[in-house]
Formats: structure tokens, sequence, C-alpha cells
């Protein structure tokens, strides 16, 4: 099966500053993909190559074969886009936006079907210039939903939108991913990608500095665990004992007199046993898993 | 529907839905209008000929002016306000945008000077003048293929920078210099000739046809070879004695050139720009 984007070896060079350094990436179809990294790390710059809005310095970028620079045309006859740092019309109400939509796609219909879905019927008739920042969101949203396209490309899609909209968003999102299309958007907060993804790629820099499936990132993350102890007699000799244990990585007192312990997952209750059994009992514990927020910390801090 | 067609229409609504965009197309249109009101007052059995003597001078200012004020915000406006952006994700293509820009501002700018000229013509004919309707749509489209040139001019600087003040800079300085210094140039012309012993009495007929190139000036010379023929009103004709590519057939075809190479220039220019 012919592959919904694939991006080769795609650099973008603004005089010496590289906003995007050699990518390399494939998303398959019927993936809800997403693309997470900081503002400025490169993800409008590469999505406004996908779109032929910019030329890559070097490398190619395809979508369903069809070549983004040459043939941009048919690779946007396939895709719904929600870009970044677009302007509406003044003048045209939101239907006419979705209207033209639909010409520009040769689709036939009623606009007010897709201002449904996106929440916006009692706004139709309204000239456009007037929406809020999140209607024109979500009118742009609509746009890109016209003619079920087979690959929607949303650039931080739920910007502007308070969170009841962002949520109803994410469950069209996930609808139209149901129906069938793929799905590659953007966002800086991790949140949103974690709620639909199947699978993240993490920008930084330029690079591409992770890719890999929500499962499989947290597996990353997941492998160190936190505990925190409180014992009844704190004692410099106490971690000397628990570092001993095979899978420990590093135990101290810290500066509310508890032990902390970073060990594998699977000694935390050797080293509870190791900590009750001398001269001093436990008294509490907590422990802090990872999160994926602490992975991308990890993967985007190296060069910050 | 064509890809081009859909943004020429959607140019069209958006024109017609813009206040100064409506002001200036009426303002037009009355101009045009107006001569045919003025001319009979004080022509006894008046022509076309009279019409376009009475509105060449201002012509010659109002429809360049007219055809790069549509013409110059065109892509560049479009481009700050991100309205491109939103256009370009979908399927069309950058010849398709200014294509579509090109035919949808012509669009008003033929309707405006159409509905201008042929009011005023009704007003030249009734109730004593005589009108040719010949030189009715001649003088229609020679006045719209002069109009046409600026606003290829216009879009086709909107597409050189992506700064909204530097277009209008641009704009005026083009204006300045086609519209107002370029016409009086020739006499400077032939004085530099005359020094390097390239002219005798007048001007050589091929520095004519170079200073007569510039759009307004062909215009001059289309309607002093169709319209004005008894009446030759610039120095950019010499009448029919003149040499053949100082006739109004070759300068009906160069002003043809100048709305089609401003535009193919701007695509072409549009086309390796990021946005």
């Amino acid at each position: 099966m012919v592959l919904a984007i694939r991006i080769s070896d795609v650099t973008k060079r603004y005089g010496s500053f590289t906003a995007v350094d050699r990518v390399d990436l494939a998303v398959e179809q019927g993936e809800v993909f997403g693309f997470l990294g900081h503002n400025g790390a490169g993800k409008s710059t590469m999505i406004n190559m996908l779109l032929d809005f910019i030329r890559p310095t070097s490398g190619s970028i395809e979508v369903f074969g069809a070549d983004c620079r040459t043939d941009g045309v048919s690779a946007r006859e396939r895709m719904g886009v929600l870009p970044e740092g677009y302007g509406v019309y003044a003048g045209l109400t939101g239907r006419q936006h979705v209207q033209f939509a639909m010409d520009s796609k040769g689709v036939e219909g009623d606009p007010l079907d897709v201002l449904d879905r996106v929440g916006i019927t009692d706004a139709a008739d309204r000239d456009a210039d007037g929406y809020s920042k999140g209607m024109a969101q979500r009118m742009v949203f609509a746009m890109a939903l016209v003619g079920e396209p087979e690959l929607l490309v949303l650039d931080e899609p739920t910007s502007g939108l308070d969170p009841a909209g962002a949520k109803a968003m994410r469950e069209t999102i996930l609808e139209e991913n149901e129906r069938g299309a793929t799905v590659f958007f953007s966002s800086h907060i991790l949140e949103q990608i974690e709620a639909v993804a199947d699978r993240v790629g993490i920008m930084h820099h330029g690079q591409l500095a992770a890719v890999d499936t929500i499962d499989g990132l947290r597996e990353k993350a997941g492998g160190e665990t936190k505990l925190i102890v409180s014992v009844s007699d704190p004692d410099e000799s106490l971690p000397e004992t628990v570092e001993g244990i095979d899978g420990v990585e590093s135990a101290r007192i810290n500066d509310e007199q508890q032990v902390e312990v970073t060990c594998a997952k699977h000694v935390k209750m050797d080293v509870l046993l190791a900590l009750n059994g001398q001269n001093s009992e436990v008294l509490d514990v907590t422990t802090e898993e990872p999160s994926l927020e602490d992975l991308f910390v990890e993967y985007t801090r190296g060069s910050e | 529907m064509s890809h081009w067609l859909t943004i020429a229409r959607k140019e069209v609504r958006g024109l017609l839905g813009n206040r100064s965009a409506k002001a200036g197309v009426a303002l037009v249109a009355l101009v045009f209008v107006f001569g045919g009101y003025i001319v009979p007052t004080s022509v006894s059995n008046p022509t076309m000929v009279d019409y376009d003597g009475f509105l060449r001078g201002i012509v010659l200012f109002l429809v360049p002016l007219f055809g790069l004020l549509l013409g110059y915000r065109a892509v560049v406006a479009e481009r700050a306000a991100g309205r491109l952006v939103l256009l370009l994700s979908f399927p069309h293509s950058r010849a398709d945008v200014v294509l579509g820009k090109v035919a949808g501002r012509g669009f008003v700018l033929l309707g405006t000077l159409t509905v201008g000229v042929l009011a005023g013509a009704a007003l030249v004919e009734y109730p004593f003048g005589t009108v040719a309707l010949d030189a009715v749509a001649i003088y229609l489209g020679a006045t719209a293929l002069l109009g046409a040139a600026f606003l290829a001019i216009g879009i086709g600087l909107s597409t050189l920078t992506t700064s909204l003040r530097r277009a209008t800079v641009l704009t005026f300085a083009v204006f300045f210099l086609f519209v107002v210094a370029w016409p009086q140039l020739d006499g400077y012309l032939y004085m530099g000739l005359e020094y390097l012993n390239l002219a005798d009495e007048t001007l050589p007929d091929w520095a004519r046809f170079v200073h007569g190139a510039e759009p307004s000036l062909l215009y001059q010379r289309v309607l002093d070879s169709y319209v004005s023929t008894n009446k030759i009103r610039s120095g950019a004709y010499l009448g029919t004695a003149g040499p053949w590519f100082l006739q109004g057939g070759p300068a009906v075809v160069l002003l043809g050139a100048w709305v089609v190479v401003p535009t193919l220039a701007g695509y072409l220019r549009f086309r390796g720009t990021d946005l």
C-alpha cells in the first residue's frame, strides 16, 4: 500500500539557519500521526513544505505518491488542511467560505452539513471577519472536512479553542480516522497528541528526535521509577544500604529528610523491604512515574 | 468548474463586497458618463471623436491609476493577511491564483469601463450626435486594454514583495514613471540622439517606436489610428504615411503584450517563492 506521507531526507535552510534538518518520515494510511515539538522546532516549516507553501532546500515529500513540489495540486486534492497563520476573507460568510471550499474541490452538497459538525451553524450567515479566533478555527476545520479527504493535515488544530471545543475537535478527528482518513497533526501540547495519536514524532531544533507509538514512548519513559520514602529515622547509612541492591540507580536523603530512590520498576519492593528491615520503619511511600512529558523534556533538553 | 474560475468568481464577489472598491468603480464609470453629458453642450453635432478629444487627458491618468489600484494589492495583501495560505491549502496551483486574480479583477475593470463608455456614448448620440458603433467598440476595446495593461503591471508588482508598504511605493513609482514622466521624455530623447548624431530634424522612427512602446502612448496611437483619425492628437502617431510599425495594428499587439508579459512575469516570480 502506498504511504500517505513519505518525507525523504528533507532539509530547509534560511541563509545560515537550518529550520528543518534531514528529516525522514513515513506515515502509513489510516494512522493518526502526532507531530510534537516546541514552538519554533520546525513543525510548521515541515507542514508548509508538505503543502508546497515553501520549498525544501533538498529532499522530497510525497503524499499518496504525488510529489508535493511538482504535483502539488494532485497532492492537495486528497488533503483537507487546517493551516497555521491563515486569514479569512472579509465580506464572505462562513457558509460562503465552505461553499468556496466545495467549489475548489468540486464537491456538491450543503455547506451547513460540515458547519454543523464543527458546531457553528448559528453563525453560518455572518461575515467571517467578525468571528472569534475559535470560531474561525472551527470554520477552517469545516473547510478541511469538505469532500471526505483521505488525509487531514492539521497544524496546531486546537489553538484558540476552549477545552470543550478542543475535546469536540478531537472527537471529530477520531471520527474521521474511523471513516478511514489518515490524520497528520502538529501540536506543542502533549495531552492533545496523547489523546488521539497512534504514533508520535518529536521534532526538536529542526530534527526528528524520536518517532514511536505512544506505548513505545511510555515504555522508554517508564523504565525507571522514583520512590520517595518517609522513614522514622533517616540516616546517611540508608542510601548506602539501598544502593547495594541490584537495579537501583541512585539513592539519597532529600531536603525533607525522605529517602529518594531512583530504580527499576521491578525492584521497588526490594527497596522498601531493605528500608524497613533495619533501625528504621517505613512510614509513607509515594512514587513518581515518569510521564511522556518527562520523556519529551528528555528528548528536547540536550541542545537547549 | 475550473480552479481559476472559482478564484476569479471569489475575487469579483470580494471586490463588490468592499466599499472602497465599489466607490472607485462607480467614480470611474461616472467620469465616462460625465464626458458623454458634457460634450454635446459644447459641440453641435458630437461624435466619438469629440468624446475622445474631451476625455483623452483625463482617461490617460484615470484608467492607468484604476488598473494599478485594482491590481497592486492582489497578491501581496492576501499574502500579508494569510488568505493566500487558506487559498493554497486547496488544490489550486499558483497559476490558478494569478490567472484567477487577473480574470476576476479584469472582469470588474471591463464591466466598469463598458457601463461607463456605453452610457457616455449613448449621451453623445442622443439627441443630436452621431456615434458609429465600430468607433465605440474600438474606443472601449482600446481603453479596456489600457486598463488591463496597468492591472497586469499592478498584479505583477504585487508578487514582487511581501510588504504591502513596499508594494504601494513601487506602484506609485511605476505610475509616476509611466504615466507622468515617460510621455514627456521624447524631448530629452531627441536631444540625446542629436548629440550622438543619431537624429536630424526630428526623432528617427525607431526612437519614436521605442519611446512610444509605453502603454499610455500605445493607447494614444491606437485611438489616433482608428477613432480620431482626422484629428491626430498625440506625437506617438505619424498618420498613415508613417512606417508600418508606427501604425495602429502593431500598437494593439504591443498593448496586448503589456497585459500578457507582466502577468507571466508575475506568475513566474510567484511560482518560485515561499509564501
